[in-house]
């Protein structure tokens, strides 16, 4: 993967914009925006931000640029008592676009703009998607429980990977502007797929890898035991596995995590995989679990090759991104402190290692 | 039933491998020279297990993920367009802190053992005889990453042994401390002392 099949290209525009942001971080005077400025001015986001720039300046008068579009609000059934009082609330979004093309090659990505009136749909992001659905049918996305629950519509908006149905356009909007992620802030929402992950259209990504590493970390109850009824588990037992359990696999904070992007997401046949967040904490509710009998083996699989586990460096993009608020950063940590200890194979256990086992196993 | 085969099938297997676990290697990049693009295919090792399974189950196997015609999809954009909070900020500068002084100590090291140990020694001393603010520039270039990795790397040891302080509360305040103190300290180490 090179920069190759980056679609975004520099524009003579970037160095006026470097110099606009340089000064505009500046003011900001903080060491973090520093570190980031220098880490954003080397990738190419720059061109991005270009593009953002004449986006934001083409929204004020996109509703001229675009009489169909308007067209379409006006045509909808109002009562003409209201429609002198009724207030309209644009919002300009930047939404990633592929579609494969069945014979022939490929073409690039793009990205198109759609400004609609918030004021006609609900409050959330997946609203505004789907109103942005009756102008372009043809934009596709993954959506269903509309509550957070599923897990269908987790994609990257304004920078951040979250579940559209969740995320207000108000959030999305504050978070476009403030940046500085985006280099220079804007008032376009810009939507996309989850990062690194294959395309299969617009903003549905391939997780057919994530599925599978979900697989292999076998997700399912092996007890020797065969009581009559429940496996019975304590009160205590039971409270480990909270916030662990209420995980829906949206995927969220794999693809946030810039180690599995390297080495997870999208791999060779044969070659070891980082699992990603989501899978290893799922890794660790099983583990966790007293009614479960694998425990061994299970820690054992973990360390199978360098990466499994081990690619994890602590980043915790997944517990800052994690749309139901779990941990997995801490779960993964409970992990590799778990591999000091007998039950890993290990012949002695650290004594930090050991509290926690105690802690978690007895 | 299932359930019984399933657990003598892990039983029985003696190596770490377990027949589910051979389902990670199957994703294959089929035109791996000049294809920058992950392509999807046949995920034939899975296909195996879960016909398997399903033969004992009496499903029909007809109905598998199969991807009849692989196509070259882009992959998503990812730094590009990711915004990078404070905890992701101060991981990649732990890992590009250390990456200069790693340069800057195997340069040191390679110099002093080959070539000429005094011209290094001599343009050090250039550098303080000169004073100033090119003195206190170069001393903070040198130990402001020094003094920040050694304090995230202190944070990473905590993580890493007790598995404490990766709630998020905790992460970002930490974050905050540890760019606070190596700012402060790169500070005391540039000014101080000559």
């Amino acid at each position: 993967y090179t920069s190759k099949r980056f679609f975004f290209e520099f524009s003579p525009l970037s160095l006026s914009i470097i110099l606009r942001s340089l000064s505009l971080s500046l003011c900001r005077c903080l060491p973090s925006d520093l570190f980031f400025l220098c880490f954003d001015m080397f990738t190419s986001s720059l061109s991005l931000v270009s593009r953002r720039m004449l986006a934001q300046r083409a929204a004020s008068s996109f509703s001229a640029l675009c009489p169909q579009q308007t067209a379409l609000y006006a045509s909808a059934p109002v009562s003409s008592a209201s429609s002198s009082v009724k207030t309209s609330n644009p919002v300009t979004f930047e939404v990633y676009r592929w579609s494969e093309n069945p014979d022939g090659p490929q073409k690039e990505p793009t990205t198109q703009l759609y400004t609609i009136d918030t004021n006609e749909c609900g409050p959330m992001m997946l609203d505004a998607l789907l109103k942005i659905k009756e102008i372009d049918p043809t934009l596709t996305l993954r959506r269903s429980c509309r509550e957070g629950i599923c897990g269908s519509c987790a994609m990257n908006i304004s920078g951040t990977n979250t579940l559209a149905c969740l995320c207000s356009i108000e959030d999305a909007k504050k978070r476009a502007k403030k940046g500085p992620g985006q280099l220079i802030p804007s008032s376009v929402i810009p939507v996309y797929p989850l990062p690194h992950m294959p395309v299969v259209k617009d903003l549905v990504p391939d997780l057919s890898t994530f599925y599978e590493q979900h697989a292999s970390v076998e997700p399912w109850l092996q007890s020797n035991a065969t009581p009559a009824k429940e496996h019975l588990q304590s009160v205590a037992q039971r409270k480990h596995l909270d916030g662990l359990y209420e995980c829906v696999l949206c995927a969220c904070c794999s693809t946030s995590c810039p180690s599995y992007w390297w080495s997870g997401s999208v791999v060779k046949e044969g070659e070891p995989q980082y699992l990603g967040p989501a899978v290893l904490l799922q890794a660790f509710r099983w583990i966790v679990d007293s009614r479960d009998d694998k425990t061994e083996q299970r820690l054992k699989s973990l360390q199978e090759n360098h990466l499994k586990l081990y690619a994890c460096h602590g980043i915790l993009n997944c517990s800052m991104v994690c749309p139901k608020h779990l941990a997995p950063g801490e779960a993964i940590a409970k992990l590799k402190v778990l591999m000091d200890t007998p039950a890993a194979g290990q012949k002695s256990a650290a004594p930090l290692a050991n509290a926690t086992y105690k802690e978690l196993f007895l | 039933m299932m359930r019984a085969t399933t657990l003598a099938k892990l039983a029985a297997s003696a190596s770490r491998t377990t027949p589910y676990a051979r389902t990670l290697s199957f994703h294959t990049n089929t035109s791996a020279s000049s294809s920058l693009l992950a392509s999807s295919s046949v995920p034939t090792a899975c296909t195996a297990a879960l016909s398997l399974s399903q033969q004992q189950r009496g499903v029909s196997t007809s109905f598998i993920r199969k991807r009849v015609n692989p196509v070259e999809r882009p992959v998503s954009p990812h730094v590009a367009i990711y915004q990078f909070p404070l905890p992701a900020i101060t991981s990649i500068t732990h890992r590009a802190c250390g990456v200069s002084l790693a340069a800057v100590v195997s340069y040191a090291s390679f110099v002093s053992l080959t070539d000429s140990p005094c011209e290094l020694l001599s343009s050090i001393d250039s550098v303080v005889a000169a004073g100033g603010l090119p003195l206190v520039a170069t001393k903070f270039a040198v130990g402001a990453p020094l003094a920040y990795h050694y304090i995230n790397g202190l944070r990473h040891l905590v993580w890493d042994t007790t598995g404490k302080g990766l709630d998020l509360e905790s992460a970002k305040q930490s974050a905050i401390a540890v760019i606070v103190a190596g700012g402060a300290i790169g500070l005391a180490l540039a000014f101080v002392g000559n």
